[in-house]
């Protein structure tokens, strides 16, 4: 059920322009400090963290696991540039 | 011996079949006497033979058989059949007639002679011109014509005999006179027979010789004008066209009676029936009668002009007026005509009359449109700013006018009146007008769309002249732009005035030729383009932008608050800069995506291009733009106002890309024609590595967009590495200008340089944005909450 309606709700947030703005600017700023400690030392649950169990708070989801990929992958060097 | 058998030829009768053989015919009034005539060869063989004997004649036999001869040459000279023209040649006509000459010389006076070989000539020609044959007729009027050209040397010759008038022998009459020419003419009906039944163009061509010829030796009777200008009707175009030249060219050489009789002919042509070649002939004939032109260069005082001197341009002048009830095509052939006339130099005077005369119909308000051509074409060509005859000075030409009409007022009164006459079509009816109208509508002679045109560049010409200041004042301009901002009838006539109001700036900057004045710009910017209620800054257009930008920028130069460096690029020297409340108005109100991105670029250039004395405020500048953005973005959200979320982000955005030296646009926006607009590859060449890559560009992509593509492909910041190009460093002031301004191809060489300290993390407003969790909740909330519906996600 999560994966069915997380990917319609990515179709309609790529069909929606301005949410694609807010994201793209979103994601074009370096990681956010906070979060990305919170992330690196793992302060709380993962639920938590994620904000898995919220459906408003998708992007947030979507945020947090790619810190989490460019951590694995060693790419905040070049979100910086 | 020779005597003896010249004698002993004699008495067996010889002379006597001779004289048989070569006067040999039938009774004149048989119809085919000329059948029986000998032939010319026969007749050219015995006269040969008479000439080699003619010294051993005696006096008797002279004296028998000359008039004999002479009345035979006459005879076989008037009597040549059709069909004996068809194959005759002119050649042997000539050596006929030289071997006549000759023998009858020996035995007549010279004069007489040459009198009748000269008159056979002419009665030859004319025997050619009446025949059936196109061919002979041809030939025959081209004899006249060059018999013509013979007699006028000869007429010079006997006023003044030159020394070496052996030069002219073959070019000129022995004894035929122009008296005699013209007389032949009259008598044999030359012309009726030219313009009659078997008129052809080829043959009115050659007639103008002759014409021209015999006015210049005797005035030209009217009945040949008559007998011309009848000739004109009812005929093929090519005819009529031949005969209106015929009638133009002879015009010169009319005198004062055949010019009246002329023009009262040309005049009496009814609207009706007037055309291009109507309108051809009186603008020929306008100019051909012209006054000979005033010797004295330099007039001081000028003569009352005496318009009766001149011809058929008043016809010009009303057949180009509203009333006249020719078709509008027409009217402009007459007007262009009118225009031609006046551009001739023995005009000077007149020109200036009907100037000041255009100005009056512009004042009743009549025939506007052509009235402004004619008036800004003598203007614009015939005077001129530096001249020393106070005559075709525009400087007093244009005083003396702004003096007696007040022009700009005149001129705006006027429109006033039009854009009225326009509304009030409209009103009648409920439909709103379509852009096909501003074409079809038509307002006298012109359309809508001309009228207009017409107007605004006559006050364009008047307001950039270099000769002599006439500026708008701020209430005329406010007038103007009531008429073609506010009250626009056409969208399309607001956006061509925001482009009219604009143009003409050189590179963006106050200059000379500006329509408005140094003076006029900061009140005109301050009253009319920061008033949102003058300029509607919701439904902005591109254009109407472009021109607030325009005067952002002049308006701002005047008062030091920006500089234009070269390149045009743009550097603010004052935060407090002109239009700032405005320009933000502008970005929150305006609908127009393509303004909005206009909007945008100006703003982030405010907070970007600094000048030396504003880099130490810099950071403050930053945070300030980004706070301000943020806040905007809080704004929308608070207000569920999708609208004013997407132009924040844009805004953002669009600060970052500058902030980093990236130039999103990819090509100039300065507004250039592109004249090398083609695809291109740059190779790039990074040093000291020497690792090279080829990028494929535009000639008209931006120096910026190059910069950006390169940090792209070679894994590098902007601000990393530093571009040099044939040995020359190009900074980031270049970013704006076309790669068509650079060498084509590069190559373009980079070397890595360390991120100065500034640019650090902490200035970048990313980094002021990311910094402030406050910020980043904002985003989180702003992607997550419903606003307007717009952002909605809408889950299952």
């Amino acid at each position: 059920m999560f994966k069915v309606t997380w990917e319609l709700g990515l179709f309609k947030l790529i069909l929606t322009l301005a949410v694609n703005a807010v994201w793209d600017l979103l994601v074009r700023l370096p990681i956010n400090e906070k979060i990305k400690n919170s992330l690196y030392e793992v302060s709380d649950s993962w639920e938590n963290l994620l904000e898995a169990k919220s459906s408003h708070h998708l992007h947030r989801l979507l945020y947090c696991l790619q810190i989490i990929e460019d951590f694995l992958l060693n790419k905040e060097d070049e979100r910086l540039k | 011996m020779i005597c003896q058998m010249i004698n002993l030829f004699g008495k067996c009768g010889g002379f006597e079949a001779w004289l048989n053989a070569f006067t040999y015919h039938k009774d004149e009034n048989d119809p085919n006497n000329s059948q029986t005539l000998p032939p010319f060869k026969m007749m050219m063989i015995i006269l040969t033979n008479i000439s080699n004997i003619h010294s051993y004649l005696n006096k008797d036999l002279q004296a028998k058989i000359y008039p004999q001869i002479k009345t035979a040459i006459l005879r076989r000279l008037r009597y040549i059949s059709d069909k004996e023209i068809k194959d005759l040649d002119r050649e042997v006509l000539v050596r006929f007639l030289s071997k006549a000459q000759v023998l009858l010389i020996q035995h007549y006076p010279q004069d007489e002679i040459f009198l009748l070989t000269e008159t056979a000539e002419l009665d030859l020609s004319l025997r050619f011109l009446t025949c059936q044959y196109f061919e002979k007729r041809l030939r025959g009027i081209n004899e006249i014509k060059e018999l013509a050209e013979k007699i006028e040397v000869h007429e010079d010759f006997a006023k003044d005999p030159k020394p070496y008038s052996s030069i002219y022998g073959q070019k000129m009459t022995k004894k035929l006179n122009a008296k005699m020419f013209i007389d032949w003419i009259y008598k044999n009906k030359i012309f009726e027979l030219i313009l009659g039944d078997s008129i052809h163009i080829e043959i009115i061509k050659r007639t103008h010789e002759i014409i021209k010829f015999i006015a210049r030796f005797e005035k030209l009777p009217l009945s040949l004008l008559d007998l011309l200008w009848n000739a004109c009707s009812d005929k093929h175009e090519a005819i009529t066209i031949g005969l209106y030249n015929l009638i133009v060219e002879i015009s010169e050489n009319l005198d004062s009676q055949g010019i009246a009789y002329l023009q009262q002919k040309i005049n009496s042509i009814p609207d009706e029936e007037q055309n291009e070649l109507t309108l051809n002939l009186i603008q020929g004939f306008a100019i051909r009668t012209l006054p000979s032109t005033p010797s004295k260069l330099f007039a001081t005082t000028e003569e009352p002009l005496d318009e009766s001197k001149f011809h058929c341009v008043d016809t010009l002048w009303r057949l180009m007026l509203d009333e006249s009830k020719i078709s509008p095509a027409l009217s402009e052939s007459a007007l262009e005509g009118l225009v031609t006339v006046l551009k001739e130099k023995p005009c000077q005077q007149l020109k200036k009359a009907y100037i000041f005369k255009s100005f009056e119909k512009i004042k009743k308000k009549e025939s506007v449109p052509q009235c402004i051509y004619l008036i800004h074409n003598l203007l614009s060509t015939t005077y001129h700013t530096h001249r020393f005859d106070s005559e075709n000075s525009l400087v007093n030409i244009l005083e003396q006018i702004d003096v007696e009409f007040d022009v700009l007022d005149l001129l705006i009164t006027e429109f006033e009146h039009f854009h009225k006459r326009t509304a009030e079509i409209f009103s009648k009816r409920n439909s709103d007008p379509t852009i096909e109208e501003r074409t079809k509508i038509y307002f006298g002679k012109y359309s809508y769309f001309t009228n207009l045109h017409n107007r605004l560049v006559f006050l364009q010409y008047l307001l950039t002249n270099n000769a002599y200041e006439i500026a708008f004042d701020i209430n005329q301009i406010d007038r103007l732009w009531t008429l073609q901002v506010l009250n626009a009838i056409w969208e399309a006539d607001r956006d061509e005035f925001f482009q009219w109001i604009s143009t003409n700036r050189g590179n963006q900057t106050y200059g000379e030729s500006s329509v408005l004045t140094k003076e006029v710009i900061p009140q005109f910017f301050e009253n009319i383009l920061c008033n949102h209620k003058k300029f509607d800054f919701i439904n902005m257009s591109p254009k109407a932008f472009e021109c607030f930008q325009t005067y952002f920028r002049v308006a701002n130069e005047i008062k030091d608050n920006v500089r234009t460096t070269k390149g045009s690029k743009f550097i603010l020297l004052d935060l407090n800069y002109e239009g700032k409340d405005s320009l933000w108005s502008i970005f929150l109100n305006c609908k127009n995506q393509n303004t909005i991105n206009k909007v945008v670029s100006l703003l982030v250039n405010c907070s970007l291009r600094l000048g030396p004395n504003l880099e130490r405020e810099k950071r403050k500048i930053c945070e300030e733009f980004t706070f301000k953005c943020m806040n905007l973005l809080k704004e929308g959200y608070t207000k569920q106002n999708d609208r004013l979320i997407s132009k924040s982000v844009l805004l953002l955005m669009h600060f970052f890309d500058c902030f980093e030296g990236k130039n999103k646009l990819e090509g100039t926006d300065n507004g250039d024609k592109r004249p090398y607009n083609i695809n291109m590859t740059v190779n790039v060449v990074l040093k000291p590595d020497n690792s090279s890559k080829n990028l494929s560009m535009n000639s008209t992509q931006s120096i910026g967009y190059l910069r950006s593509v390169i940090a792209e492909q070679f894994k590098l910041a902007v601000n990393e590495f530093k571009m040099y190009c044939k040995g020359s460093i190009i900074d980031s002031d270049e970013d704006d200008s076309a790669l068509y301004n650079f060498p084509f191809g590069g190559p373009y060489v980079i070397y890595k340089v360390q991120v100065p300290k500034n640019q650090d993390n902490t200035f970048h407003p990313k980094v002021l944005m990311t910094q402030n969790t406050e910020y980043i909740d904002l985003l989180f909330k702003l992607l997550s909450e419903d606003v307007q519906g717009n952002l909605g996600i809408g889950f299952i």
